[in-house]
C-alpha cells in the first residue's frame, strides 16, 4: 500500500470511511474518487484491496454503458455475497466493486446506468468504489448525493521524480538526470504519462517527440508537414510523434514512388528499400518487438528526405486501394461466392481452380449472375 | 445454381463406382478388400500424379459408405486453401462434434486434398488431430508426392499409389465422351491431346472440351495446339509484354487488377510470372535471383503488394540493362 505515492490525506480518508462503513455508521453507499488521469486512483484501490483482503471486481464504465450490461456484469455479485457470508472469515475474500470512468456514462444517453450503479451499491451490500476524472455537479447530482467524494490531486514534481528514479534503478536503465527532469516537467503530475515517457525514452525515442506524442495530427496534415519540413530533424520528430500513422505512411510512400514517373532504376532502388522497411515493420508487429521501432525512426526519415528531391506530395487516392475498394470490389464479392461453391462441385483447390480451370472454361461456367467476375475473366484470360 | 457445373465434362464423366475407374486395378482390388467390412476401414493415403483418379476414388468411397447422403458425413478440405493447421483443426473439430458412431455410420469421413502442401510441422499437428478424432473420423489424405508426407502419418495409413493413365485408356475414355456428346474429331487429335497431357485425365478432358468449344462441335488439331500454346494465361503474357516494353505503370495496374480479382497469394503470382518469363526466354540467372529474393521477402514482409511491385521494378530494371 505504501507503494502508491502521494495523496496521503485522501488515502487516510478512504480507510477511515471504510472502517465506519463496516460499522454501518455512514449514510453514503460507497466512495467516489475524483481526479485527473494517471495519479494513482486505480492503483490505490488495488493496493487497498490487497492489504485489507478484498477481491476487486473491476469494471470500466465506458465498456458497460447500458443498464442491462451493468446488471449482467455486476448484478450477480449481490446474490453470491449472501451465500458467501456463510463462509465469511474463512478463506473467502470479500468482494469490492470498482467501477472506473463513471464520468464516461452520460446521464441522458446511458439513461438508467447511473441508477443501476446506485441500485447495485445499495442492494448488494458490497463495498463499492467509483472513479471519475471530472464530475459535473449538475449532471451527476444523484451520484454526488449517494457517494462519499474523495479528491485525488496531481502528484508533485518531487514525487514523480522519486517514482522515476525508482524505476530507473529497478530496471537498470541508462537515462541521464536532465532527461528525467524534462519528463517530470512535461508530465504535469500524471504518473502514468511519466512512466510511458520514460519507457519511450528508454527504447530510443527522442524526448521532443515524446512531448508531442499527444499531438497525433490528422493524416493529411501529417503528410503535408512531412514533405514541407525544412530540416531533417523536423521529419524525425514528426514521424516519432505520429506513430499511429506509420502503416499508412509506408503505403503512401509506396504509392508515391510507384507513380512518380522516375527512371525505372531509381524506382527499383526506392522500392527495394521500402521492401526492407516493410519487412522490418512486419517484424515489429508480428513479434511485438517495439524496440525495433528505433531503426524505423532512422530509416523512414532518411527515406523521405531523399525521396523529397524527386517527388512532391499530392493528396491522391492510392492505386492499390482503388483496385481493392472501388474497381474490383464486386469482382471480389462474386469471386468469393464462386469460391465457396468450388469444393462442393469441383473437388479442386481454389488455386488450381483459378490457374487451371478458369482460364479455359470461364465462359462455360460463369453465368450472368456474376457479370463483374465474368468481365474480369475476360480481361485476364479472354 | 448458376455455376454451370453439369456442363463440365470432367464432372459429368467422373466415375461413380470403383468398377468405372479406369486402369487402377491394384488400387481397386485393394480397396474392395478394405471396404468389405466398412467398420474396419483404416485411414487412407492416396499418392500419385494429378488427374489419375485420387479425388474421384475418395468420393466413390464416400458414396460407398454413406450412399446418397454422403455429403452429410463427408468433410472435404484442401490443404492449400485452408490458412494454417489451426483452421483445419477447428473445422475438423466442428465437423466431428456431437457425432455418435452407430452400426450403420461407424465414423465420419474427412478428405484432405493436397496434403503434401503442408509443412512438416503442420503435418505433425495433423497427426495429432487424426489421433484425437480417430474414434469418430477416418481420414483420406491425398498427395502428389508420397515423400513429402512425414513417416508417422504414412505409418498410420493404408497407402495406395496411383499411376499415370496409359495412352490407350485415355484415348478410349475421350472417345466415349465424344460419342456421348455427339462431337466429331479429326483423326489423330485424341493422340495429340494425350501427348500434351500425358497421363493427366483431368487436363485431357478439359482440353478436349475447350477444343470442342472453339471448333463448334468439331475437335481440330489446330485448335488443340492453339489452346496448349496458352498455358500461361493472357494476363501473364500481357504482363511480360509490359515488362519488356519497360511500361512500369501498366504492368503495375495489371498486377493489382489480377491479384485483387483472383485472390491468389503472392507466391503463386511469382510462380506464374516465372512461367511467363521462361516462356519468353527472359529468365536469366540474374532475374531468377530477383524472383527468389522477393519470394523470400514476401514471406517475411507485412504487405505483399509492396514486395511484388518492388520485384516488378527490379526485374524491369535488370532486363532494361541487359
Amino acid at each position: 500500500m505504501d507503494e502508491v505515492i502521494g495523496n496521503e490525506d485522501a488515502k487516510k480518508k478512504f480507510i477511515e470511511w471504510v472502517k465506519r462503513w463496516k460499522k454501518k455508521e455512514v449514510e453514503e453507499l460507497g466512495i467516489l474518487l475524483v481526479g485527473p488521469p494517471g495519479i494513482g486512483k486505480t492503483s490505490w484501490v488495488h493496493a487497498f484491496a490487497n492489504t485489507f483482503g478484498y477481491n476487486v471486481i473491476e469494471t470500466n464504465a465506458s465498456d458497460y454503458r447500458s443498464q442491462k450490461a451493468l446488471e449482467e456484469r455486476l448484478g450477480h455479485i449481490s446474490r453470491s455475497v449472501s451465500l458467501d457470508s456463510f463462509f465469511m472469515g474463512m478463506h473467502k475474500k470479500e468482494p469490492l466493486i470498482f467501477l472506473d470512468e463513471v464520468d464516461g456514462l452520460d446521464p441522458k444517453a446511458d439513461k438508467g446506468a447511473i441508477e443501476t450503479v446506485i441500485k447495485i451499491a445499495k442492494s448488494s451490500g458490497v463495498l463499492t468504489v467509483l472513479a471519475a476524472n471530472i464530475v459535473d455537479p449538475k449532471r451527476y447530482k444523484e451520484l454526488l448525493k449517494n457517494f462519499y467524494v474523495i479528491e485525488f490531486k496531481p502528484l508533485s514534481p518531487r514525487q514523480i521524480e522519486l517514482l522515476l528514479r525508482k524505476i530507473v534503478y529497478l530496471e537498470n536503465l541508462d537515462i541521464k538526470d536532465e532527461k528525467l527532469r524534462e519528463i517530470v516537467l512535461k508530465c504535469k503530475g500524471d504518473a502514468r504519462a511519466a512512466i510511458n515517457m520514460l519507457q519511450s525514452v528508454a527504447i530510443g525515442i527522442s524526448i521532443e517527440a515524446v512531448g508531442t506524442t499527444l499531438e497525433n495530427l490528422p493524416f493529411e496534415v501529417f503528410m503535408k508537414r512531412l514533405f514541407e519540413a525544412k530540416t531533417y530533424d523536423e521529419v524525425v520528430s514528426l514521424i516519432q510523434s505520429n506513430i499511429t500513422h506509420l502503416e499508412d505512411l509506408i503505403q503512401i510512400l509506396w504509392d508515391l514512388v510507384s507513380r512518380s514517373g522516375m527512371d525505372i532504376k531509381y524506382i527499383a532502388d526506392f522500392l527495394k528499400e521500402l521492401s526492407d522497411i516493410d519487412i522490418l515493420w512486419s517484424r515489429i508487429n508480428r513479434e511485438r518487438k517495439w524496440g525495433l521501432l528505433r531503426y524505423l525512426f532512422n530509416l523512414l526519415p532518411s527515406y523521405i528526405y531523399r525521396l523529397k528531391r524527386y517527388v512532391t506530395y499530392e493528396e491522391k487516392f492510392p492505386e492499390y486501394r482503388f483496385y481493392l475498394f472501388v474497381k474490383n470490389r464486386k469482382v471480389r464479392e462474386q469471386r468469393d461466392e464462386i469460391y465457396n461453391l468450388i469444393p462442393r462441385y469441383f473437388h479442386v483447390s481454389k488455386r488450381k481452380f483459378i490457374t487451371e480451370i478458369l482460364p479455359y472454361s470461364y465462359k462455360l461456367l460463369i453465368g450472368d449472375m456474376w457479370r463483374d467476375f465474368r468481365e474480369w475473366c475476360d480481361r485476364m484470360f479472354g | 445454381m448458376s455455376v454451370r457445373i453439369e456442363q463440365m465434362w470432367v464432372e459429368k464423366y467422373r466415375p461413380k463406382t470403383l468398377d468405372e475407374l479406369i486402369d487402377q486395378e491394384e488400387v481397386v482390388d485393394g480397396l474392395k478388400q478394405l471396404l468389405a467390412n466398412k467398420n474396419e476401414m483404416p485411414h487412407l493415403l492416396f499418392a500419385g500424379p494429378p488427374g489419375t483418379g485420387k479425388t474421384t476414388t475418395a468420393l466413390i468411397i464416400a458414396r460407398h459408405l454413406y450412399g446418397e447422403a454422403w455429403r452429410e458425413y463427408t468433410l472435404e478440405l484442401n490443404a492449400s486453401d485452408e490458412r494454417g493447421i489451426n483452421v483445419i483443426r477447428e473445422r475438423v473439430k466442428i465437423f466431428s462434434q456431437y457425432f455418435t458412431p452407430t452400426e450403420e455410420i461407424p465414423f465420419k469421413l474427412i478428405i484432405l486434398d493436397e496434403a503434401d502442401m503442408m509443412t512438416s510441422e503442420a503435418q505433425t499437428a495433423l497427426r495429432r488431430i487424426m489421433e484425437i478424432n480417430s474414434r469418430v473420423a477416418r481420414f483420406i489424405l491425398i498427395c502428389n508426392y508420397l515423400t513429402r508426407i512425414i513417416s508417422p502419418i504414412q505409418s498410420r495409413c493404408a497407402i495406395f499409389r496411383f499411376r499415370g493413365i496409359p495412352k490407350e485408356d485415355v484415348i478410349k475414355y475421350l472417345e466415349r465422351i465424344c460419342q456421348n456428346e455427339g462431337v466429331k474429331y479429326e483423326e489423330g487429335v485424341l493422340e495429340l491431346i494425350y501427348d500434351y497431357t500425358k497421363g493427366d485425365l483431368r487436363r485431357a478432358i478439359n482440353l478436349l472440351q475447350s477444343a470442342a468449344g472453339v471448333g463448334g462441335g468439331v475437335i481440330k488439331a489446330l485448335h488443340v495446339e492453339e489452346l496448349v500454346g496458352k498455358v500461361t494465361p493472357k494476363v501473364i503474357r500481357e504482363l511480360i509484354e509490359y515488362i519488356k516494353a519497360g511500361d512500369f505503370y501498366k504492368a503495375r495496374h495489371l498486377l493489382f487488377d489480377f491479384k485483387s480479382g483472383s485472390g491468389l497469394d503472392g507466391q503463386e503470382i511469382i510462380r506464374l510470372i516465372m512461367n511467363g518469363l521462361i516462356e519468353s526466354r527472359l529468365l536469366t540467372p540474374e532475374v531468377a535471383k530477383i524472383l527468389a529474393e522477393y519470394e523470400y521477402r514476401l514471406i517475411n514482409g507485412a504487405f505483399e503488394e509492396i514486395q511484388l511491385t518492388a520485384m516488378l521494378a527490379s526485374i524491369m530494371s535488370a532486363i532494361g540493362r541487359g
